[in-house]
């Protein structure tokens, strides 16, 4: 049976294992460990390798929900985790001094994924932090060359992970219907 | 239930448009202050008709009920009406007024007012790009250069309750989206009722307040019944004590019926802003209901149904209230910009979620109409045509019921 992905990226602290952990089916596999760098500040503990979930479906088939590591030099990971996915899923956290400068990095970083895949953005912390808001992010991606979902997300929310990964599929085809 | 014989002042009288609370209540208002008015029947012997018409539903049961009966009518409402052969109370009723309304309805009953006039046929609007509303006259934003006499001959579109009840139209969708039917959308002739004049509805009013709070401070709108509506944009917040049920209802009616006024307030937005008041609102929130529940399945005057509809921008879905099908009309017109009627055509959802959410998505700034000329070649079969999408639609189909969609 085919194997299908959906990948989160994002910087540290995103939201990225908590989303995770909203939608799978299974105990999230994380492999955390203290952070010891800068990265401490936002976060005690901190993914280095990847985070793993599961949903499973109807009929048999499993979708494999992969977290990438948010420290930049795990980066080597991330051709690997995403091979055969079915698209990105970005958390971004308002709270972080430059928030574009994480989307610009990302979005470069997994450009040639998210070009022939897809790509959603989900906002973190925005009731923390409402500036800026989701139409500076808009008009931001629009000159990496993308105009996607951009949604203002709650990582512990399952409805909100939920919505963002509906967007994903939609946006791949906006015909799809549920299986009833 | 007790019922008290009938005396010779009292008019026999009907109830429409109250739930069984308020009907309640009601009674208890004609067994006491007002007693010796009225008794209500309920075999069809009535001699008038007592409507609440501050309900979202009022324009269709004001219809329903002058296709049936056509003697007086007394009209409870927040703000004031002008109907045929209608006498208006003001709400919270007062016993006197109320009286006064009595009076006059049985005045009616012996001398019958004069058929109304028919007025001249109304041209649909013509279809242009601009979304810029035309002038329009009319007590009920639906019906350009209609009066409400007018209104009450018109032709209806819209679903009796058993009809809708038999629908796949589940509560969201009747909230956000209105209950006009898709006939009302391919039949050429009835065109007229798609459209609505953003003007003459809270939405003409809530903009005007948005621009005048984002010049100069706080604005306060005011003439929506008891509740006055604060809007603060530069700390983006509304407050208002408005429950959610009047909201709709007045966003239901026409402004230009009551003296609904837009003005600044000598307030600094962030000592409101800051507050911890439970009446604050997000702005946008509050922009996103008032378009849904003033649109109830319409676009804007002016607004073509076939020019291809392209999105600048997806809403933010999930703090917004929500609409039915609205991520696949999102992503249709993200990647295939496609016409309104179309839109609907291509997916197979109801024509009324794709209307209101294009007028809803129009008040944020996020879409655009494009010329015919730019349309993206793209059919009913090209979306369902492609390979790479057609070879996972089962995996997706199966991922969205797990996710919860639908």
């Amino acid at each position: 049976m085919a194997q299908h992905k959906i990948i989160f990226a994002g910087p540290v602290g995103a939201g990225k294992t908590t989303a995770i952990k909203s939608l799978s089916d299974i105990p999230v596999l994380t492999t955390d460990e203290e952070a010891t760098d800068m990265t401490k500040k936002r976060k005690p503990q901190t993914t280095v390798a990847m985070d793993y979930g599961l949903l499973k479906l109807d009929g048999g088939e499993r979708v494999h929900l992969y977290g990438t590591p948010g420290q930049e030099r795990f980066d080597f990971m991330w051709d690997i985790l995403t091979e055969g996915g079915l698209g990105l899923v970005l958390m971004l956290d308002n709270t972080r001094t430059n928030p574009f400068q994480d989307m610009s990095f990302y979005v470069n970083a997994f450009r040639e994924f998210i070009e022939k895949t897809q790509l959603v953005i989900g906002v973190t912390r925005m009731d923390e932090n409402p500036h800026p808001g989701l139409d500076r992010y808009r008009a931001h991606v629009e000159t990496l060359g993308f105009m996607v979902p951009i949604f203002e997300v709650d990582a512990r929310e399952k409805q909100d992970v939920s919505l963002l990964v509906q967007a994903l599929l939609f946006s791949i085809d906006p015909g799809v219907k549920t299986n009833e | 239930m007790f019922t008290r014989k009938k005396t010779d002042t009292e008019l026999k009288v009907s109830i429409v448009g109250m739930n069984e609370r308020a009907l309640q209540l009601f009674t208890m208002f004609l067994e006491g202050p007002a007693r010796g008015s009225c008794q209500i029947v309920t075999n069809g012997t009535h001699e008038v008709v007592i409507i609440d018409l501050d309900g979202v539903e009022s324009p269709r049961l004001w219809l329903d009920l002058r296709r049936k009966f056509h003697g007086p009518v007394v009209v409870l409402s927040v703000t004031e009406k002008h109907l045929n052969n209608a006498f208006w109370v003001c709400k919270p009723v007062q016993a006197e007024h109320f009286s006064a309304a009595v009076a006059k309805a049985r005045d009616a009953l012996k001398n019958p007012p004069a058929a109304p006039v028919k007025l001249p046929e109304v041209k649909p609007p013509t279809p242009v790009a601009s979304a810029r509303p035309s002038t329009v006259g009319g007590r009920e934003d639906a019906k350009p250069h209609q009066s409400s006499d007018a209104l009450e001959a018109a032709p209806t579109t819209t679903a009796p309750a058993a009809q809708l009840m038999g629908e796949d139209m589940d509560e969201r969708a009747q909230n956000c989206c209105g209950n006009l039917l898709d006939s009302a959308y391919t039949d050429p002739k009835g065109r007229e009722e798609l459209f609505f004049n953003p003007e003459l509805t809270l939405l003409g009013v809530y903009r005007q307040a948005l621009k005048l709070s984002a010049e100069a401070g706080v604005a306060r709108i005011e003439g929506l019944g008891p509740y006055p509506l604060y809007v603060g944009a530069a700390v983006n917040f509304v407050s208002t004590p408005m429950p959610e049920p009047f909201l709709r209802a007045v966003c239901a009616r026409s402004m230009d019926a009551s003296p609904v006024s837009v003005g600044l307030i000598d307030q600094e937005p962030k000592k409101i802003g800051a507050s911890e008041d439970p009446r604050l609102r997000r702005l946008d929130n509050m922009l996103w209901k008032i378009s849904l529940w003033s649109s109830r399945g319409r676009v804007p005057v002016g607004t073509s149904l076939t020019a291809p509809v392209r999105l600048r921008g997806w809403p933010n879905i999930p703090r917004l209230m929500s609409v039915p099908h609205s991520m696949r009309i999102s992503a249709l017109w993200a990647t295939q910009p496609s016409g309104l009627l179309e839109t609907a055509r291509k997916l197979d959802v109801p024509y009324r979620f794709v209307f209101s959410f294009y007028t809803a998505c129009q008040s944020f700034g996020l879409v655009e109409l494009q010329k015919s000329s730019e349309t993206i070649s793209g059919s009913v079969a090209d979306v369902s045509a492609k390979p790479v999408k057609n070879e996972k639609r089962g995996l997706f189909g199966s991922l969205l019921k797990k996710l919860g969609f639908g």
